[in-house]
């Protein structure tokens, strides 16, 4: 058996694993877009939180620094003049906060009478720890122009400057709140200021870290980059520097945004691998802050879990696969079983073991089948078998038959006879047939029949015996033709309920006269010399016992021919049902070369009939005789 | 082969029509059985529609008009083809059968 590439088990197991296998990533597909969405919103509100947080913990600081700053303004109120006091207040200040780093106040320039510009200051050495005072007004430094006090000073409101390098003190990045402080008439005589390191600041925030790579910004009110300061070098970048860079439209929407001092998300960088969202709020002081996150990381750990879960179902996969192929394997196993029994069945062992099914379910009933079959073709089988012997015995016997039918007429023609040359055929249409010739020369006279019984095969063949076996009782010297006829029919009719009927031609020929009798029992004309002889019908013998038949004679020239014939000859038909026809048979007649014998004769007639029909069934009996006198 | 019977009292009108052949004898003599039964019957079979005889269909003539004659009956056989009446003449049974 030819094994086909791909087993029943395979296909199915590689069916039900495509199916779980689609489903299985639509699932993932579905499950990730999902986690996608829950995962980023989270990472928002959680952003969002931290930021709110960090805010809330610089403003704590910031709002006591502007609170000291301003009640060591209120103090100085009292007594602006008395130095001493003033640095007193400003050590306070110093030791009040570790973030206030250094300490100013600023007057008018002229406020106080003999002192151009007078700004007692003191700080915070940064490295022996100490408090330093000095007075800043003095000709190197002109306070009057740098921002901490220019601002208050026009405004007249209290300001947190732009971080800048306290080059006057500690020489770091600070940023200052300056608080005015005014007189009766409203104006600003003096600015009370408080340098806050930024730095601080700045490792406050860069703690700030919900993700490896995420970073919180601290944007000044004027833009510029809090956070992004490089301590070292001294540059500060503003964010817009930083926008523009970037080149990403969403981020100069952002920076706008922060600096409108608005609280809000946003995404940039979309289309990109850093694809990041920000979150971003105002703080008290002016300022903004915001955290970027990028999306890849705040994913990182879904792609990690997707991907634990993609490794998983596919391990979930193999195991589907081999447990389905294995199953199936197990209860398709009995079909290659029934295969090869079907095979030993088809080569005849009906007796065939099948397979043992235990199971109650379609397997068992296809062994059931198969139980079925195998009793089913034994008994067929069986019968088969009788049903055959039966037939051959049955044909055997009806070619028995035949041999003695064939036997009953006689095939040993005349052939040194100067007088005659005769000669018949008898062709049955089925094994044994209803048609009969017979023929004897006795004494210089030829006695010759034809007959056809009615109908063919077995039945007729049983008639043409017992026909034949009167013709030979009934006819003797001396019996006139019509006797012979009536005893034949008297003989036939007995006992035939059945009607069968024979139609018979007997004559006789007498050398010597030349005379020839002749009695017709219904049967087809014979032809004499190229004519059909005109004779009485009388009735087909076995009809009506008793009947009178009639006989005729007549003497027959030198050389005379006669043909006899059964209906088989004039009643041969072709395809189209066309007949033979006693008009074809007697041209036939009529043109019989002279010097063509009987046999010659009948052979020529018998091949003409096989034309003419061209093959198509034999439906009656056929004879023919030919004599020549 | 078509045979249609129309029964009138003991009368019967019968036509006939196709060929009476080796294939469908049987079924012809099945055909005609209802025509075996009955006393004094008056058979007419129209026969103008009969294309060929067998001699096992002149066999069943002869039947039935043995046993119309036994049952004191008549049967005629009417407007038969010339080459199906050449039958009935050559065999005899034009003598012993009534065809008009």
């Amino acid at each position: 058996m030819k094994r086909t590439k791909k087993s029943f088990s395979t296909r199915l197991s590689l069916n039900i694993l495509l199916i779980v296998s689609i489903l299985f990533i639509t699932a993932l597909v579905a499950a990730s877009i999902f986690s996608h969405r829950l995962i980023s919103r989270e990472a928002m509100k959680s952003a969002d939180n931290l930021l709110h947080a960090t805010i809330s913990d610089i403003e704590k600081v910031t709002i006591s620094i502007e609170t000291m700053t301003r009640d060591a303004a209120g103090i100085c109120y009292a007594r602006p003049n008395d130095d001493n006091l003033i640095r007193q207040i400003e050590t306070s200040v110093l030791r009040g906060s570790p973030y206030i780093k250094c300490s100013t106040m600023s007057f008018r320039p002229g406020y106080l009478p003999g002192k151009k510009k007078h700004a007692p200051m003191s700080w915070i050495d940064s490295d022996s720890g100490e408090i330093k005072y000095k007075n800043l007004g003095n000709e190197d430094y002109d306070y009057l122009h740098a921002d901490w006090y220019q601002i208050p000073y026009l405004t007249g409101k209290p300001v947190w400057t732009e971080p800048y390098y306290a080059i006057e003190s500690t020489g770091e990045l600070v940023t200052t709140y300056s608080y005015p402080l005014k007189d009766s008439t409203g104006e600003v005589f003096a600015v009370m200021a408080s340098d806050i390191d930024i730095s601080w600041i700045i490792d406050t925030v860069r703690k700030i870290k919900p993700y490896e790579h995420s970073y919180l910004v601290l944007v000044s009110k004027c833009g510029q980059l809090v956070t992004r300061a490089d301590t070292e070098s001294g540059n500060v970048e503003t964010l817009y520097s930083y926008a523009l860079e970037s080149g990403d439209p969403d981020v100069l929407d952002l920076c706008n945004d922060m600096l409108k001092g608005n609280k809000g998300t946003r995404i940039f960088g979309r289309h990109t691998k850093n694809m990041s969202f920000a979150v971003y709020g105002p703080l008290s002081n002016g300022w903004t802050a915001g955290i970027a996150c990028n999306y890849r990381e705040v994913l990182a750990s879904n792609a990690k879990m997707q991907l634990m879960i993609l490794l998983i179902g596919l391990l979930g996969l193999l195991v589907l696969f081999g447990t389905c192929y294995a199953i199936i394997r197990k209860l398709t196993k009995p079909l290659s079983q029934f295969s090869r029994s079907a095979i030993s069945i088809a080569q005849g062992n009906f007796d065939t073991k099948l397979p043992d099914i235990k199971s109650d379910d379609e397997i068992k009933r296809l062994r059931d089948s198969f139980e079925y079959m195998e009793t089913s073709l034994t008994k067929y089988i069986e019968n088969l078998k009788i049903t055959t012997a039966a037939n051959e015995r049955f044909e055997s016997e009806l070619n028995i038959a035949r041999s003695i039918q064939m036997n009953m007429v006689p095939d040993d023609f005349p052939e040194d006879d100067d007088r005659v040359d005769l000669h018949a055929l008898l062709q049955p249409a089925k094994e044994v047939g209803g048609d009969l010739y017979d023929f004897l020369i006795k004494n210089d006279t030829l006695y010759f029949a034809i007959g056809d019984v009615s109908g063919k095969g077995v039945p007729a063949s049983l008639v043409m015996a017992i026909t034949r076996a009167a013709l030979r009782f009934t006819s003797g010297e001396g019996v006139p033709l019509d006797k012979v006829m009536s005893r034949v029919n008297n003989f036939v009719s007995e006992g035939n309920d059945t009607g069968m009927f024979v139609t018979t031609f007997i004559g006789k020929f007498d050398f010597n006269t030349r005379k020839f009798q002749y009695c017709n029992a219904g049967h087809n004309p014979i032809i004499v010399n190229g004519e059909y002889l005109q004779v009485k019908p009388n009735i087909a013998v076995g009809l009506f016992p008793d009947f009178v038949y009639e006989m005729a004679e007549c003497i027959l020239p030198e050389n005379s021919r006669i043909v006899l014939y059964t209906d088989g000859v004039t009643e041969a038909e072709n395809a189209d049902k066309e007949q033979f026809g006693g008009e074809r048979l007697l041209d036939w007649a009529k043109t019989i070369p002279e010097g063509m014998n009987a046999k010659e004769a009948n052979a020529d007639l018998m091949a003409r009939l096989h034309a003419f029909t061209d093959g198509n069934e034999q439906n009656d009996d056929i004879t023919i005789m030919t004599i020549k006198l | 082969m078509e045979v249609t019977i129309k029964q009138d009292g003991n009368k019967q009108d019968v036509v006939l029509n196709g060929r009476i052949d080796t294939t469908n004898a049987d079924q012809f003599q099945r055909d005609i059985e209802c025509l075996m039964e009955g006393d004094k019957p008056e058979i007419c079979i129209d026969c103008s529609g009969m294309e060929y005889t067998s001699s096992q269909g002149l066999r069943m003539f002869l039947m039935l008009q043995k046993s119309v004659m036994a049952r004191g009956g008549s049967l005629v056989l009417k407007g038969m083809q010339s080459q199906v009446k050449e039958v009935f003449d050559i065999t005899g049974f034009s003598s012993i059968i009534n065809i008009q």
